[in-house]
């Protein structure tokens, strides 16, 4: 399962980019002084904090990247980053209407839709990425209603509180 | 008496090469001008007097400076005949040597020709001059025969000018300032030698002896009187000791106090002002200095509980999902594996055709908990269930061999395809609950708690700021500066100093007192046991002499005190009518005045300073220039006059007009040709001109001068042709 999942691409939306650019890096760049709270290291932390956001508030777009896919594959996997991605796949297929989805639910489905762990969780990078890109989606709402909202020392905890459902 | 230099011989003096008779200046008694261009030998003319007077020689240093020197090995070869040194060869010797003619008059008419000369005997060592103790030699001419001379050198040197008036009778111009000294004790000495007031000071001095002689007579007498009377010589001797001690404390101790009282109260009131804004601006940045303090603390606490975030939830873990409660996904996940197990377990039945409906009840309900045949096996060995802890029977092992292990060895089957699903979906399910586990450590409150202190840090500090802000807006801006204008330090030194030396006086005030009270005690205590009955004539006339010495004593003070203001005002008048004739003319001048101030001092000695003051009485304290120049001679000369016929030494002088114009110079000769009753030799080069090589205007005109006036002389020292180390002297009005 490591290795299938050490296979994986994740992709964020180039459109997107200036925008996530406001609370994180996607080019690897320094970390700017001071930001602590407010800012991610690295495009793959932002990808799965858009991930969980997308996850909490269950925003999630079905019609995929408006314009240019851009991905970076890990190329190497740090211990951290994947246990990480696997704890956001575990709470992607905690959720009943995911299993659901995944057919999952019922002997006959089993039966018939599951081919093997590859597959699966394949159909489950697709779903992280439309849970992630539906949480950038959700992020610019914020920042267009409030351009200041990633000025907080603490603005990603804030938000990410935020977005947990009461 | 006076005192004529009649010649003065050089012997490989300087410049002046070859033996005595080579080097010969001759004056005439009344004023001599010795003329001649730089370096020909004015200044070791003037040095050659200097030398046989005071054993000095004036050089310029290295910073080109004059310095009064002696003849030793660093000066010698400076002053050695550079040519007789050039000639020497090694173990040669060579003397150098300065031999003067005087002649000494008295008011009868006599007179004494004396010679007398001074020499160094010089030595080649190898490539160094060594010297030997200078020897002295002192002849008598008496009728055109030279003989040896009763007298010693030395008293025959202090007759041609009396040892303390050197400063003023032999004078260097450029030197003139320290030299000559217008104020202080060397000032006192000469004007006492000149003018005799130092008499009166004698007499003063004696009658102050004299009176506190009287007081100890006074004394010794009460003493001696009351010896034989135990009680009434106690007394005496109490009274003694109680007026020492009075008189010890109304005039030494408690003036000196009061002195440093005043010194400190004026430091005191002096720095008071500064002293409040000090302290108060130093209290105003100590609050600020508490803000600063305040926000530094919260920014420490604030950057440790950043720090600890970072550490542990940003950098260690996933900080995000920390605040998350993954309660309701584990439980999902494990409903779903549940799930799994069911439809394994409905599968599980399906299988066999052959088994009962109570056995597939059975069936399903173990398949649901899953054991393994092996651990049925063991169960079997053991003899035990591991379900219900009971002992199995027969029939229930036979059951278990024949059936249960058989049907899950084969359901364990890799062919069924089924049971692979679930199992490799059950391996999904189980790794993703590891990873929710994983991350199972639910902090949220701890981590908010630490947000919140945070938060609460934050807003603290912005409010210390925020009243830091207004503190400094209602203040101002303070700066160290602002408390350092001032030393604080002076001034509560000097207040702590002053409220000590209050506390000391009002001590000795209160001992005085004491000491007073107890004084009249001891009197009358005297009186009442009849003493002053049985004082004696001697003590009676004793204390009346103590009387009369105190106020000769009081008397003899005014009068000197008047005498030395009277002339001190006397040399002023004297003074500036000299400065205004050698400053004839000069605009500059006419609105300078020399001013002598007197004062007798703690010793009841007498003080002078003699100054310039402007016509506003500012003092002008400039160091060389004209005006300091012009103030010297007038000194000097006004010294010179009111001393009278006292006084007739050679005036002997280098460069005296060196810092004044061809005016003042030209008024300075001419005023001393028609003036000087004394014999001058003035070495000067201002009458020169140094491209013409020849007298300049001025030294045509005073030379015109001089061949009008008897006992005037003119002298020139002329480098000769080709060799300007060795010179001519030529007599210009002969």
């Amino acid at each position: 399962m490591d290795d299938i999942i050490a296979n994986h691409s994740l992709y964020i939306d180039q459109e997107f980019e200036g925008f996530i650019n406001n609370f994180c890096s996607t080019t690897g760049a320094d970390f700017p002084q001071g930001r602590l709270g407010n800012y991610l290291g690295s495009w793959y932390e932002g990808y799965l904090y858009c991930l969980l956001i997308g996850l909490n508030t269950n925003s999630r777009n079905y019609l995929g990247y408006t314009k240019n896919k851009k991905h970076q594959k890990m190329s190497v996997w740090s211990p951290k980053n994947i246990n990480q991605y696997k704890y956001c796949i575990a709470r992607v297929m905690a959720r009943e209407d995911i299993n659901t989805e995944l057919k999952l639910n019922s002997r006959d489905n089993i039966q018939n839709n599951f081919i093997s762990t590859e597959n699966l969780l394949s159909k489950v990078r697709d779903i992280c990425e439309q849970f992630s890109l539906g949480g950038v989606h959700y992020l610019k709402q914020l920042y267009d209603n409030d351009p200041s909202i990633f000025d907080d020392q603490l603005a990603l905890k804030t938000i990410y509180e935020n977005s947990i459902p009461k | 008496m006076a005192i004529f230099i009649k010649k003065i011989e050089l012997n490989n003096w300087f410049g002046y090469f070859g033996p005595y008779e080579n080097n010969v200046f001759e004056f005439s008694n009344g004023v001599n001008i010795v003329v001649a261009p730089n370096d020909t030998g004015k200044s070791k003319l003037h040095n050659a007097f200097r030398w046989m007077l005071t054993d000095n020689v004036i050089l310029k240093n290295n910073l080109n400076k004059y310095e009064l020197l002696n003849i030793d090995l660093n000066t010698i070869n400076h002053i050695l005949n550079h040519e007789s040194s050039a000639l020497l060869k090694n173990q040669d010797t060579v003397t150098i040597g300065v031999r003067i003619y005087f002649e000494e008059t008295n008011s009868r008419g006599e007179s004494l020709n004396r010679i007398i000369t001074k020499e160094v005997l010089c030595k080649k060592d190898v490539n160094r001059i060594t010297i030997a103790t200078p020897k002295t030699s002192v002849q008598r001419i008496e009728l055109g025969n030279i003989r040896t001379a009763p007298e010693t050198f030395d008293e025959l040197k202090t007759k041609i000018i009396r040892p303390n008036l050197l400063d003023f009778f032999l004078v260097q111009g450029e030197s003139l300032e320290h030299l000559t000294p217008l104020k202080g004790e060397k000032l006192r000495t000469t004007i006492n030698n000149l003018v005799s007031l130092n008499i009166l000071d004698k007499k003063s001095d004696i009658s102050i002896k004299l009176a506190s002689n009287i007081f100890s007579l006074r004394q010794d007498i009460e003493k001696r009187e009351s010896i034989n009377n135990t009680a009434a010589s106690e007394n005496v001797l109490k009274k003694t000791t109680l007026e020492n001690e009075i008189t010890e404390i109304t005039e030494s101790e408690l003036p000196q106090l009061n002195n440093f009282k005043e010194i400190f109260g004026n430091t005191i009131e002096e720095f008071r002002g500064q002293a409040e804004i000090s302290r108060k601006n130093q209290a105003l940045l100590k609050i600020i200095d508490n803000y600063n303090l305040d926000i530094k603390k919260l920014e420490g606490a604030i950057d440790n509980s950043y720090k600890y975030l970072v550490d542990n939830y940003i950098n260690n873990e996933f900080w995000l999902s920390k605040i998350t409660d993954n309660k309701k996904d584990k439980k999902t996940l494990t409903d779903f594996k549940e799930n799994l197990r069911d439809f394994s377990a409905k599968r599980g039945t399906e299988l066999n055709d052959t088994l009962s409906e109570k056995e597939r009840k059975m069936l399903y309900a173990l398949e649901r908990d899953q054991p393994s045949p092996a651990i049925l096996t063991q169960m079997i060995v053991d003899d035990t269930c591991y379900i219900c802890a009971n002992n199995l029977s027969a029939d229930s092992k036979r059951y278990m061999e024949e059936k249960l292990i058989p049907f899950f060895r084969k359901e364990l089957n890799k062919d069924d395809i089924e049971l692979n699903k679930y199992v490799e979906l059950n391996e999904i399910y189980l790794k993703l609950d590891g990873y929710l586990n994983k991350y199972d450590s639910f902090e949220y409150d701890f981590l908010q708690s630490k947000i919140n202190s945070i938060v609460l840090n934050e807003s603290n500090k912005r409010d210390i700021e925020n009243k830091k802000d207004d503190f400094i807006k209602e203040n101002g801006v303070l700066s160290k500066d602002d408390v350092e204008l001032v030393s604080l330090t002076t001034y509560d030194r000097a207040k702590s100093d002053l409220s000590m030396i209050v506390m000391k006086i009002e001590l000795l005030e209160d001992d005085l007192s004491s000491k007073i009270s107890d004084l009249a005690t001891v009197n009358s205590n005297m009186r009442a046991s009849n003493m002053e009955s049985k004082d004696s004539v001697k003590l009676n006339k004793a204390r009346n002499l103590e009387t009369f010495g105190t106020e000769i004593k009081n008397v003899l003070l005014d009068i000197k005190k008047q005498m030395y203001e009277d002339f001190a005002m006397d040399l002023e008048k004297i003074s500036n009518k000299k400065f205004q004739a050698f400053s004839k003319d000069n605009e500059r001048f006419t609105s300078q005045k020399i001013k002598v101030d007197f004062s007798l001092n703690h010793d009841n000695q007498p003080d002078f300073e003699i100054k310039v003051i402007d016509q506003f009485g500012n003092n002008l304290q400039q160091g060389g220039g004209a005006s300091q120049a012009l103030r010297q001679l007038s000194v000097i000369f006004g010294l010179i006059e009111k001393a009278g016929g006292n006084v007739n030494f050679p005036f002997i002088a280098d460069a005296p007009t060196s810092n004044m114009s061809h005016t003042l110079s030209e008024h300075f000769f001419n005023y001393q040709l028609e003036n000087s009753e004394n014999q001058n030799i003035l070495i000067t080069k201002e009458l020169w001109d140094d491209k013409k090589n020849t007298l300049n205007e001025i030294g045509e005109r005073i030379l015109t001068k001089v061949e009008n006036i008897e006992n005037a002389k003119m002298i020139s020292i002329v480098s000769k042709k080709g060799n300007n180390k060795r010179v001519n002297i030529l007599n210009l009005n002969n």
